[in-house]
């Protein structure tokens, strides 16, 4: 591709002035990363089993949340965007088969549930054995409920479900790690 | 699929969260989930999946938020300038999409003489090449003077193309 001349650069800086401005300064966005950038690269850090992965797609969660007109937010519903931006990425990743076989998400779960419970609980017999033979639905809603604390609301906004299907398939979550960790002889 | 519900589920999740289970919490609370299905469950998924979360903490490097903060100021930005620059790229293809088909129409005008020009390249034949042999030897018999003047030119020639690149250039 050619140079650009002095007007059209001219052009594109005045573009850029309205374009590119990120809706928040640096220092808000400091504060804001500070009190969730832990949580989130957490999430993801689980989520992927990679913690490359998880800075990028960190870096991308904020980028796009720099990007949305976020000015009547409050930090929850920030935090709520963060998680929700975070999920909907880690579902295109699986859905690309980076990180994972690549199947549909639905046969990926499916998969997930019967070859992994059909392998020698005693092989896995560590926590993160046990976490990994959930499928990532179920570890997102356990995960989101019992570290995050999230309610079946804003689990449903994250996940992308009902808020009325929270509660049972969150029960079911439970009680299938409780199974796994009771036949690994890992609950206290 | 019946749920089975328990009204203290709500506030046990919230002392988990605060980090107050057992010690800290409510002595009803922790007589509770002792006799409580449900909450004591509760109890054991949190527990383990707090566990997890501590030792990612422990291998957590989070990067700087400066850094986090420059990368996305240049992507919107780089991202801006793909946005402004768009309406140029997509003129300078307009631009060589007309100059091909200004040349395709010149050359449709002009086949008649287009139709000599190539009859003669293709018909290149002894007499052509004896008398471009003849040019190029008799150019090495020609007076000094001329050969100098020849050459003079093309560096003159060549210093105005190489001032111009130059001046373009900044």
């Amino acid at each position: 591709m050619r140079e650009l001349t002095y007007s059209e650069l001219a052009q594109a800086e005045d573009a850029l002035q309205t374009e590119a401005a990120l809706q928040m300064d640096e220092g808000s966005f400091r504060a804001l990363y500070n009190r969730t950038a832990r949580a989130l690269w957490a999430y993801l850090a689980k989520m992927t089993g990679d913690s490359a992965a998880a800075d990028d797609l960190m870096q991308e969660c904020y980028y796009r949340f720099l990007r949305t007109r976020h000015a009547a937010m409050s930090e929850a519903q920030a935090k709520q965007y963060l998680f929700r931006t975070a999920t909907n990425l880690l579902r295109d990743r699986w859905r690309r088969g980076q990180g994972k076989v690549n199947v549909p998400l639905d046969e990926l779960e499916e998969m997930a549930t019967t070859e992994r419970t059909a392998e020698s609980v005693q092989a896995r017999s560590d926590l993160k054995g046990a976490l990994r033979m959930l499928t990532p639905r179920e570890l997102q809603m356990l995960w989101l409920a019992y570290v995050e604390g999230s309610s079946h609301k804003e689990i449903s906004d994250v996940v992308g479900l009902r808020a009325a299907s929270v509660r049972p398939m969150l029960f079911r979550a439970r009680q299938k790690l409780l199974g796994i960790l009771r036949r690994a002889d890992i609950t206290s | 699929m019946k749920v089975p519900q328990c009204e203290k589920e709500q506030a046990l999740t919230e002392t988990l969260q605060r980090g107050q289970w057992p010690e800290a919490c409510d002595p009803v609370l922790r007589a509770h989930v002792e006799n409580c299905p449900v909450c004591s469950e509760v109890v054991q998924v949190a527990q383990a999946l707090r566990e997890e979360h501590a030792s990612l903490h422990a291998e957590m490097k989070l990067p700087d938020a400066g850094l986090v903060w420059w990368k996305a100021q240049l992507r919107a930005r780089r991202e801006a300038a793909e946005l402004a620059t768009r309406p140029i790229a997509l003129a300078e293809r307009f631009g060589l999409a007309c100059g091909l088909a200004s040349l395709l129409a010149f050359l449709v005008w002009k086949r008649a003489g287009f139709h000599a020009w190539l009859d003669r390249l293709v018909n290149f034949g002894h007499s052509d090449a004896q008398w471009f042999r003849s040019l190029l030897l008799n150019s090495w018999n020609q007076p000094f003077t001329t050969l100098f003047v020849a050459s003079a030119s093309l560096l003159v020639l060549f210093m105005a193309c190489l001032v111009y690149a130059i001046w373009a250039e900044h």
